[in-house]
C-alpha cells in the first residue's frame, strides 16, 4: 500500500504567551493549551491532499511522547489521517532519539514518503527531519514550498537563504515544510466523533529497542531581555544629535 | 589536549559565504581551537583561498567532487563524517545550508546537535563529549 508517515509534535499553543519558570528550569506548561506544532499541521495537510488527489491511499501520523500526546493524534485523525501511531515515552526527548524512533516507524510501515514540519516552534531544533533522512539513508528535502510527485520521484520547491531551489529527490524520501507550503484545514465537529474511532496503537519506546538518552544538558532558561523605551524626537536635527551621542553617526 | 574544531564552508562555488566567517568567530571562542575549514565542491580552490584568509583558520582542506556541484544535504553529510573522525567539535552557520546539513552529520556520527548558537559561555571545555554547533549571530 502507498502509505505517507507523517511526524507531529504535541507544543505549547503558538497563540499562548510564553513564560519562563522563575527557577529557569523551563517554560510553563502546567493549565496551558497544548497543540499540534503548526509546521507539522502543514506536514500532515500536504500528506492528506496528495492522499485526496489519488497519490497515496493511506496517512499515518505518528508522535512520540507522553500519554497526554494521544488529544493532538486524535486532532490529526479528525482531520483525516487515517491511523495513528504513539510511541510512548516520557521525560526529554532529544531529536537523535526521536528520530532513532521514527525510523522504526518507518520499518514497520514502509512508507513511500515521509513528510514532517521543519521545526518545532517549542525548541526550534529543525533537526528531526534531516536526522531521520540520514538514518533512513534517504533523500531529503527541507523547508518545502511546494511539492509535485511523479514517476517515483518527488519534485519540490525549497525556501532557502538566496530564494527558491528546486530538487527532485527519488522516492522514497522526506520532506519538511515550510510556512507557505499550505493552509491547514479546520477540523470539523463529525469529523471529531468520527476521529474517535479510527484506530490508534500506543508502542512503548523502549519495546522499540530504543534508549531516550540525553546527551545534552540544559543549565539554564532565561527569557530575552526586555526591550528599553524609545525615546522621541523632535525633529531630524535632534535625531542626528541623539544618534552621534550613541555612536552610531 | 587541543579542540579539533571542523568548520563546513557555505559558498556558491565562486565565493565563501560571509556566515563561515561567523562559524570562525564562534570556534575561536572554544579553548586551544585548532581550526580547519572544510570546502567541498566541484572546484574548491577559489573558495578555499578565501576561507584561508579568515583570521584564525590553522588550515584548509578541500574535498573536490563533481557530485559537490550542487550543495545536497544527503550529498556531503558522508564525506564531512569523513573528515570529522579526528575532531572534536564540527561547525557550520545556522543558515538554510547549515540547517539542513548538520542535523544529517549529527545523525550519522550519532552526537547530539546545538543549533542558533547565539553565545558560547566561557570556557568551553572537552569536558563534554564532542558537540556539533552551528553558529548564529556570534
Amino acid at each position: 500500500m502507498k502509505r505517507i508517515l507523517v511526524g507531529i509534535k504535541r507544543v505549547v499553543d503558538y497563540n499562548v504567551r510564553i513564560r519562563v519558570k522563575p527557577d529557569g528550569t523551563g517554560v510553563v506548561t502546567d493549565g496551558v493549551k497544548m497543540s499540534i506544532n503548526p509546521f507539522d499541521e502543514i506536514a500532515l495537510e500536504e500528506a492528506l491532499r496528495i492522499k485526496e488527489r489519488g497519490g497515496a491511499e493511506e496517512v499515518i501520523v505518528a508522535t512520540i511522547g507522553p500519554a497526554d500526546c494521544q488529544q493532538q493524534l486524535r486532532t490529526a485523525l479528525a482531520m483525516g489521517a487515517d491511523r495513528a501511531l504513539h510511541v510512548q515515552a516520557d521525560g526529554v526527548i532529544e531529536p537523535l532519539v526521536a528520530a532513532r524512533g521514527l525510523l522504526k516507524l518507518i520499518e514497520k510501515e514502509q512508507p513511500f514518503l515521509v513528510i514532517v514540519g521543519k521545526q518545532a516552534i517549542d525548541d526550534d531544533n529543525s533537526q528531526t527531519g534531516p536526522m531521520l533522512a540520514a538514518l533512513w539513508n534517504r533523500p531529503q528535502v527541507t523547508f518545502a514550498s511546494k511539492v509535485e510527485l511523479a514517476d517515483g520521484k518527488a519534485k519540490v520547491t525549497r525556501e532557502v537563504d538566496a530564494g527558491l531551489e528546486t530538487l527532485e529527490v527519488d522516492l522514497p524520501a522526506l520532506v519538511t515544510t515550510d510556512l507557505r507550503l499550505n493552509e491547514p484545514r479546520y477540523v470539523k465537529l463529525p469529523d471529531i466523533m468520527k476521529a474517535k474511532k479510527k484506530p490508534l496503537e500506543t508502542l512503548p519506546l523502549n519495546t522499540l529497542g530504543i534508549e531516550a538518552k540525553q546527551q545534552l544538558k540544559l543549565v539554564k532558561f532565561e527569557p530575552p531581555a526586555q526591550r528599553q523605551k524609545g525615546v522621541r524626537v523632535k525633529d531630524a536635527a535632534e535625531l542626528v544629535e541623539a544618534l552621534k551621542k550613541k555612536g552610531l553617526l | 589536549m587541543a579542540a579539533k574544531i571542523l568548520i563546513v564552508a557555505e559558498h556558491d562555488g565562486a565565493k565563501l559565504n560571509t556566515s563561515t566567517a561567523k562559524s570562525v568567530a564562534c570556534a575561536r571562542g572554544i579553548q586551544g581551537a585548532e581550526i580547519t575549514v572544510a570546502v567541498f565542491a566541484a572546484k574548491p580552490d577559489a573558495v578555499a583561498a578565501q576561507a584561508a584568509q579568515l583570521a584564525g583558520v590553522t588550515k584548509v582542506v578541500t574535498v573536490e567532487n563533481p557530485a559537490n556541484e550542487h550543495a545536497l544535504a544527503a550529498v556531503l553529510a558522508p564525506q564531512v563524517v569523513a573528515l570529522a573522525k579526528d575532531a572534536t567539535h564540527v561547525l557550520a552557520a545556522s543558515t538554510t545550508f547549515g540547517k539542513d546539513l548538520m542535523p544529517r552529520v549529527a545523525a550519522l556520527l550519532g552526537a547530539t546537535l546545538l543549533l542558533s548558537v547565539g553565545m558560547l559561555w566561557p570556557p568551553v571545555t572537552l569536558a563534554s563529549t564532542r558537540a556539533e554547533v552551528s553558529a548564529r549571530k556570534m
